[in-house]
């Protein structure tokens, strides 16, 4: 493997403190904290009712038919991603050179539990076809390679906190092992 | 309970604009699913389930192949509930 040299050319986030890299950055160094309340009726049954949820749903940033075929883990990698792809300056580049690493803890767990209810309560047949593409763990890496055509490789990390961590370096070796001259790498 | 044709059209264009984002306006009995109004297989399955339910009729898997216009949809549906 060479010691070719990688650089990060393009950010991209959305976070409990902003719904982009520089909102979030600037939330961060001003000490903002990212947890609320919750007081949603689901939630006042359970022993904790604070969390850090994002900060901008992704349903103030894509069309509404993209968000009913997405998981809220493929949503919030696409609204990441768009801002990285754009921020790297919306490069041309050879798809066959291109990868895609995201990392995930476990994937679309929301669209399992809710396709899970509806099993129970209304049968099979009303099961989401696009259920399966939504629920797998890999699901974000593969609808940000579907989006940017790349076909270098796109892979998923599922290594709990290490994840993202892992995602790096996946990428990093895919540029010096000469699979892709480019990646976009993201952690959940 | 028979349904007429124009009401079918009508819920149809709903479902197809919910399911694929595609607006009602292009949906036409002419169209066909895949080639104009490039709805994929996955959303297809969708369309089908809420006809069903919306119009209170079955539409078996083996059928859904030869709905290839929203015309032949239409008309599935028409027949099937009468």
């Amino acid at each position: 493997m060479s010691r070719r040299r990688v650089v990060v050319t393009g950010l991209g986030a959305t976070t409990p403190i902003g719904g982009d890299v520089t909102t979030s950055w600037s939330a961060l160094l001003a000490g903002t904290s990212g947890v609320r309340n919750l007081t949603e009726e689901w939630a006042q049954t359970l022993p904790v009712h604070f969390a850090a949820r994002v900060a901008v749903e992704p349903a103030e940033q894509m069309e509404r038919v993209e968000l009913r075929r997405l998981d809220r883990s493929e949503q919030f990698a696409l609204v990441a991603s768009r801002e990285a792809w754009k921020d790297a300056g919306s490069p041309e580049v050879d798809k066959e050179r291109l990868g895609v690493v995201i990392a995930s803890g476990i994937g679309g767990v929301t669209t399992l539990l809710d396709q899970y209810d509806i099993l129970r309560e209304k049968g099979a047949r009303l099961v989401s076809p696009h259920t399966v593409p939504m629920l797998m763990p890999n699901g974000p890496a593969a609808n940000v390679g579907l989006e940017l055509q790349a076909r270098a490789g796109v892979h998923t990390p599922v290594s709990a906190c290490a994840s993202g961590a892992e995602a790096i370096g996946y990428a990093l070796e895919m540029i010096r092992n000469d699979r892709a001259d480019r990646c976009l790498v993201l952690r959940q | 309970m028979a349904l007429a044709p124009a009401d079918v059209l009508a819920g149809l264009k709903e479902i197809v604009e919910e399911v694929a984002g595609i607006p009602a306006a292009s949906i036409e009995l002419d169209k066909n699913f895949t080639d104009d109004l490039e709805v994929d297989s996955l959303s297809m399955v969708e369309v089908v389930v809420a006809a069903e339910e919306r119009f209170g009729v079955k539409i078996p898997d083996e059928a859904v192949t030869d709905l290839a216009t929203v015309g032949d949809a239409v008309n599935f549906i028409v027949n099937a509930a009468k």
